[in-house]
């Protein structure tokens, strides 16, 4: 349906919407209240280092949402997932609209290459701006652990590690899921596979793990891979019903013949 | 109007959206993200949290936002779905904001006041029937007046949705409207 069919609204309602008084701005008060306890959220969240255990898990909000309890008000309640999960996206993790451009397919992909705050940057085996190298091409793109219950360990994770979230593994994670990125938006979709299936291994319960699955979708349906691609989203969606990445796997999907 | 002191955040990566973006998307778009969570019917209790999440949101996004594209859609897409969200899992009270609209500035005349604020008493009871993915599209585009393409994008919606839903708006909004004339014995 275009707006041609549409017409237009009755005059009667079109006049009522006009004459309708505009709804009040902000209280000065009220503006001032949520710059200062926004700007000490955001510090706090680049101070934070990890996030805290009994959070380090929560990257899906909406099963969070459902058990949290409400007894701190209405806002604990998208707040706390959000924290959680913050740190991912300071670093610049492709996401909500700019991330609904860059797993769009190529023909409308909008693909930013981002840095990371330079205290994460510090901590990064893999720094944004190297491309993958060593033998990149997956010939399979494993399907990630928390994406099935039967996937080989993670063989090259790092010695000591978790594989719990952690706010330290934010670079390196970033710059793996960049040099997907690139490699996608640079039309070598086959080089997105190398970071895509080391970022899985080493990290398989990750900050960027949603990220990277819709990301992999993208790669997948832009190879002709479309049998995974769907296998995959089908996963993706079950697993992040509420994502904010849905639209942007939806129109992948749909871009498949 | 007092002036706001000005707020220091942290940084954000460099590439997209700098702090200075952001500051400046903060002190000039607060009340229109405010604004939209009360179109969206969040009552003027929850308004204040909600808009920091908002702004939290777009605070994380912003590096990979394109900004050539119009803001206020863009925010409108957070406010959209933040509020989505606190109405659909906490089952918060939403209310018809007329009922918390504050003082009317003095200006015009008690008179216009008074038409202006029926006016929106009666919008706000009819957006009430509306689900709120219709009202999102409705407001954009009937009331911000923005164009359905930016509309869709917006709120991640295939651009024949978003008409779908703006056409079931406009017939169930217009339906409400005539309902409570007729429940008010106005014309």
């Amino acid at each position: 349906m275009k707006s041609e069919s549409l017409g237009r609204l009755d005059a009667d309602i079109a006049a009522l919407l006009r004459a309708a008084e505009p709804y009040a701005d902000a209280p000065v008060d009220v503006q001032a209240r949520v710059g200062k306890a926004l700007a000490a959220r955001i510090a706090g969240v680049l101070a934070e280092g990890s996030p805290r255990e009994s959070e380090s898990n929560q990257l899906e909000p909406g099963a969070a949402l459902s058990t949290t309890p409400r007894a701190h008000g209405p806002l604990s309640l998208i707040a706390k997932p959000i924290r959680t999960i913050a740190a991912t996206f300071l670093v610049g993790a492709a996401a909500g609209a700019g991330l609904h451009a860059a797993v769009q397919v190529p023909r409308e992909r909008v693909v930013y290459v981002e840095k990371w705050a330079p205290a994460l940057a510090a901590s990064s085996a893999e720094p944004a701006g190297e491309a993958a190298p060593e033998g990149a091409v997956s010939p399979a793109l494993e399907v990630p652990r928390e994406m099935g219950p039967s996937v080989a360990p993670p063989a090259a994770a790092p010695p000591a590690k978790s594989t719990s979230a952690r706010a330290s593994d934010l670079g390196p994670e970033q710059a793996l899921l960049d040099a997907a990125r690139r490699a996608l938006a640079e039309g070598r979709s086959a080089d997105a596979l190398g970071p895509l299936e080391r970022h899985a291994q080493r990290y398989p319960k990750g900050i960027l793990v949603e990220e990277r699955e819709a990301l992999a979708i993208n790669v997948l349906v832009t190879l002709g891979r479309y049998d995974e691609a769907r296998s995959r989203s089908d996963r993706f969606l079950r697993k992040y019903p509420g994502s904010l990445l849905r639209a942007a796997v939806e129109a992948a999907v749909r871009a498949m013949p | 109007m007092p002036r706001l002191e000005p707020l220091k955040f942290a940084p954000i990566p460099p590439t997209r959206g700098s702090n200075g973006d952001f500051e400046a998307i903060f002190a000039q778009e607060f009340s229109y993200v405010w604004r939209a969570l009360a179109r969206l019917g969040v009552s003027e209790a929850d308004r204040e949290d909600l808009t920091h999440e908002v702004f939290f949101q777009v605070y994380r996004r912003l590096p990979t936002a394109d900004l050539e594209r119009p803001l206020r859609p863009w925010l409108f897409g957070f406010a959209f779905r933040i509020a989505s969200t606190h109405r659909r899992l906490a089952r918060h009270r939403f209310e018809h904001p007329c009922d918390t609209i504050e003082a009317l500035d003095a200006t015009p005349s008690a008179e216009e006041s008074l038409e202006r604020r029926e006016a929106q008493a009666l919008v706000d009871r009819a957006l009430e029937d509306l689900g709120l993915e219709q009202r999102a599209v409705f407001v954009l585009h009937e009331i911000d007046a923005y164009k359905m393409p930016e509309i869709a994008a917006a709120l991640s919606i295939p651009l024949n949705t978003a008409y779908s839903r703006l056409r079931l708006a406009r017939d169930r909004f217009t339906a409400a409207v005539r309902r409570l004339k007729n429940q008010r014995g106005t014309p």
